[in-house]
């Protein structure tokens, strides 16, 4: 058996059309926990979306479609989402252009602020809002306003600076590679800095911009944090699935809703799967890297622009850390401490059971991401491609879809999983299933410029397979696993969709903490606890920073 | 015979990779396989070292059948193309890989990589990482690195390929002394027929997937079994001829092989440059000259490329060197002619 193992013949050219058990085996194993924990799930909700009282049909499929209110709700989800995904997008556009392309100064600062977004939970836009222009926001207050924030626009500039992190760093990838030549013979030929811009840059970055429109609208249009609270009257199918699952009990409907969410998401994520794949073909290796000169005017204006963008989004987070710290917002606005005492419902806890669900997720992830790229690029079989597809399917799953459908699956005594259900580890595996597709694709990159030349000098000197791994591929490996890492155990503080549906009194988190409190009214809480998640976040990623930096690991990227 | 190859066949797809190769090598012999890229000369390396499997055919080592022996149980040392040390490791744990592998104790593969270290001078280098050395230096690691466990025969794939032609020379030299003090047999691939003259007791000639001659230096240059040995392995004028009456006729003129066996009708003849006569006299019957005019020349110092024709009609181009110093007296020749020596010319086809 073991010898069928280390053979290494592995495939140069095409593959033997041979399989044998070895080749496969490591296949198998990977590939059933993803059988289990992504594609189970969505077939149940697949299955219960067509269960009606009649049995099995389209039933409530035609019911929702009948429904007056669920067409308005779902004209509102793609209204809101084009107005969201259009602003992010342009405006995360024009700072990562003057990020990569102009003499700004401080543009490392400004890069901070871009990305501060993701290091708090995602309803915090929302909560910011409305401590600023809700009723009782300070805006309002202080000079006596009457803007009314909740609602459509509420919901669209919450989403905007949500997805602005994402949209700025896709760009800024995009951006950051350019080629000086071009820019040198469109200036030789005589052409405007417009002209060169539309005719050179503009092109050479569709593919990113593509990536960034799928990316923002599948995040804003299954969010359902920031509708919830700034949404008001306005509903999207977001919070509809949260009514009808948590409000009504209503799987049935809440599976259809959930199938309706992912098929517009499916879409994006596919098409933004293959755009991606060919943003890197357009640089050759002569490129020549382009140096941006200073000019006045257009650094003048694209402060102008960066200032406010900048503005908005630390004022939004600063007013959370701000109200964290008052007595009683926004009656008693001096300082205080005591909302930091969480003397509410379950105390400190939640954000406890958050650090230990993302300490799991980024222990599992890591495990099972490196794993499943091991696997796709050192067992290659027929079976690969099916592998590789389940591995980056949850890109197109929505949090909420995906914690539905583990109800579904999971909250049957007859399931082996049963026995972690309700448990802070089935919140970790969630959040595994819900990020696995960029953890897998960071290790897989890592693992395609580790090359197999090493697997084969390690085998002609006597090192099996699991030697090899041991003292070759992981320590080489390592810079990415601490990346990985970081990355799971970011998104699990932060998160709120993915985890909705299975947390109990017992295993509340920290992020679903700030929507009950914010939803109860206790908004000195809520931002209380959020400022708790933006600093747990901060500090694991300066640790990790540190670590890499110990280790001489300087480039390796934390922030994704 | 230490290791017999017989039959071996691969494929890649529909790329026939090795077409039926047969050879047998003898313990301590230093052997080069040589051939232009995508000849199959790696891939021969690479089922010799486990690293593909054949469809066709079979590997004996002493006697064994390797098929049934993994890459990693072989003990053959293999130097790659690019070296791969490990890039994490220091020159000294790179040494000591294989031994670590093998379950040396800990002692005596301190030992051993110190030793190895020595042999290939560089021992002030042992803590640096791969990354910290030149090309020269990491290509000394991978040959201790290979050499380390004691392995029982050496496989190096273009070892030298990407070093500057300096380090290169001397490399080669050391290799070769290191692999004669040892008596370890060696198969090292390379596309540079300069390498595998220099090096090689016998040289392997692979084209597309087929061996077409075996031999010493001395054999494959004096006697190519083909007009590709022939042009791949120094310089060959190859010139079409045809069979009159007997005789060879190129361009009309009757030339004289000694090579040529009774009733062959050659149909291509090669001579080398270096043993192409030019005569500054009047080509007559007599001499047995063809005459010829120059079309250009390259002075060299030592030596003179001279372009020249003949022939009237179609004209053939022979290239000739001769000494530095005679260029002058043959440019200003008033006619000039060449002789074919009988015994330098080959008959390709």
């Amino acid at each position: 058996m073991m010898s069928a193992i280390v053979t290494t013949d592995l495939p140069r050219g095409k593959v033997s059309n041979r399989i044998r058990l070895g080749v496969l085996l490591p296949t198998i194993i990977v590939g059933i926990p993803l059988i289990v924990f992504v594609l189970y799930p969505l077939v149940q909700i697949l299955g219960r979306s067509f269960s009606t009282r009649d049995g099995f049909g389209f039933g409530n499929y035609a019911a929702m479609l009948g429904n007056e209110r669920f067409v308005r709700i779902t004209y509102n989800s793609v209204d809101m989402t084009l107005t969201s995904t259009v602003l992010a997008v342009v405006l995360a556009y024009v700072f990562a252009y003057a990020i990569q392309r102009s003499t700004l100064p401080a543009r490392g600062l400004f890069r901070m602020i871009a990305v501060l977004p993701l290091f708090a939970p995602s309803l915090v836009q929302a909560q910011g809002l409305v401590l600023l222009f809700g009723r009782n926001g300070i805006i309002n207050r202080t000079f006596g306003l009457g803007i009314d924030i909740y609602g459509y626009w509420g919901i669209v500039i919450a989403s905007v600076l949500y997805v602005f992190p994402y949209a700025f760093l896709i760009l800024s990838a995009a951006l950051a590679v350019a080629d000086a030549r071009l820019y040198e013979s469109a200036q030789m030929l005589g052409a405007s800095k417009w002209r060169a811009f539309r005719t050179v840059t503009l092109p050479a970055t569709r593919y990113g911009i593509a990536a960034a429109v799928f990316v923002c609208f599948t995040l804003v249009i299954t969010d359902f944090g920031n509708p919830m609270v700034i949404g008001g009257d306005y509903t999207v199918l977001a919070s509809e699935v949260y009514n009808q699952v948590i409000g009504q009990a209503n799987f049935e409907m809440g599976s259809v809703i959930g199938m309706v969410l992912l098929i517009p998401a499916a879409i994006a994520a596919i098409t933004e799967k293959y755009i991606s794949a060919r943003q890197h073909a357009l640089i050759s290796e002569q490129s020549k890297p382009l140096i941006p000169r200073p000019d006045r005017t257009r650094d003048t204006l694209l402060g102008l622009v960066v200032g406010m963008i900048s503005v908005a989004i630390v004022a939004v987070m600063a007013v959370v850390v701000f109200a964290s710290f008052v007595h009683l917002w926004p009656y008693r606005m001096d300082f205080s401490l005591r909302h930091y005492a969480f003397d509410v419902q379950n105390g400190i806890q939640p954000l406890w059971n958050s650090i230990w669900i993302s300490l799991m997720a980024a222990g599992v992830g890591v495990v099972v991401v490196t794993a499943a790229a091991y696997v796709v690029e050192k067992f290659a079989s027929p079976a690969t491609r099916l592998l590789y597809f389940l591995a980056i399917l949850p890109a197109a799953v929505p949090g909420m879809v995906l914690g539905l459908g583990y109800i579904l699956a999971f909250n049957n005594p007859s399931n082996p999983v049963y026995a972690i259900y309700g448990t802070l580890f089935i919140i970790a595996v969630a959040n595994v299933y819900y990020y696995h597709a960029q953890g897998f694709l960071i290790s897989s990159t890592s693992m395609k410029q580790i090359s197999n030349r090493f697997d084969e000098a390690s085998a002609t000197l006597g090192g099996g397979r699991f030697h090899t791994f041991v003292k070759v591929t992981l320590p080489l490996m390592l810079p990415t696993i601490v990346g990985v890492a970081v990355f799971f155990f970011m998104r699990s503080m932060v998160t709120l969709s993915a985890v909705i549906f299975l947390v109990t009194p017992h295993t509340q988190v920290a992020a679903v903490s700030v929507l009950y409190l914010q939803d109860r009214g206790a908004t000195n809480q809520a931002a209380a606890f959020s400022v708790c998640i933006v600093a747990t976040v901060v500090v694991a990623l300066l640790a990790a920073r540190l670590l890499l930096n110990i280790f001489g690991y300087r480039k390796m990227p934390l922030i994704r | 015979m230490t290791l017999v190859i017989s039959h071996v066949t691969k494929r890649f797809g529909q790329m026939v990779a090795l077409d039926d190769i047969s050879l047998s090598i003898d313990s301590g012999e230093f052997i080069c396989f040589l051939g232009p890229s995508g000849c199959g000369k790696t891939t021969l390396l690479r089922v010799i070292a486990g690293l593909e499997q054949v469809e066709q055919g079979s590997v004996l080592f002493e006697g064994r059948d390797l098929a049934e022996i993994p890459a990693r149980k072989r003990n053959f040392g293999v130097v790659f193309q690019s070296y791969s040390l490990f890039p994490n490791m220091s020159a000294a744990r790179n040494v000591g890989y294989g031994l670590e592998c093998h379950g040396w104790p800990r002692a005596e593969i301190d030992a051993r990589v110190q030793e190895m270290l020595r042999v290939v001078a560089l021992s002030e280098h042992a803590r640096k990482l791969p990354s910290q050395l030149s090309g020269g230096q990491q290509q000394r690691v991978a040959l201790a690195r290979a050499l380390a466990t004691n392995p029982r025969m050496l496989l190096l794939d273009e070892p030298l390929s990407a070093l500057d032609a300096k380090v290169r020379k001397n490399l080669r030299i050391e290799i070769r002394e290191l692999q004669r003090r040892l008596g370890i047999t060696t198969i090292m691939v390379t596309h540079d027929q300069e390498e595998a003259l220099a090096m090689a007791d016998r040289i392997v000639v692979i084209e597309a997937g087929r061996i077409v001659q075996v031999g010493n230096a001395h054999q494959l240059y004096e006697r190519p079994a083909s007009r590709f040995v022939a042009e791949f392995i120094g310089r060959m004028n190859v010139l079409p001829v045809s069979a009159a009456a007997g005789k060879i006729l190129l361009a009309g003129y009757p030339v004289g092989c000694e090579e040529r066996t009774a009733g062959e009708a050659p149909r291509l003849i090669g001579i080398r440059p270096e043993n192409v006569c030019v005569v500054t006299e009047e080509a007559t019957d007599a001499n047995g000259a063809i005459p010829a005019r120059i079309r250009s020349t390259v002075y060299l110092g030592n030596i003179a490329e001279i372009v020249l024709s003949v022939g009237k009609g179609h004209e053939q181009e022979i290239v000739a060197e001769v000494p530095g110093h005679a260029l002058r007296a043959i440019s200003e020749a008033p006619s000039i002619a060449v002789r074919l020596p009988a015994d330098a010319v080959k008959v390709l086809e």
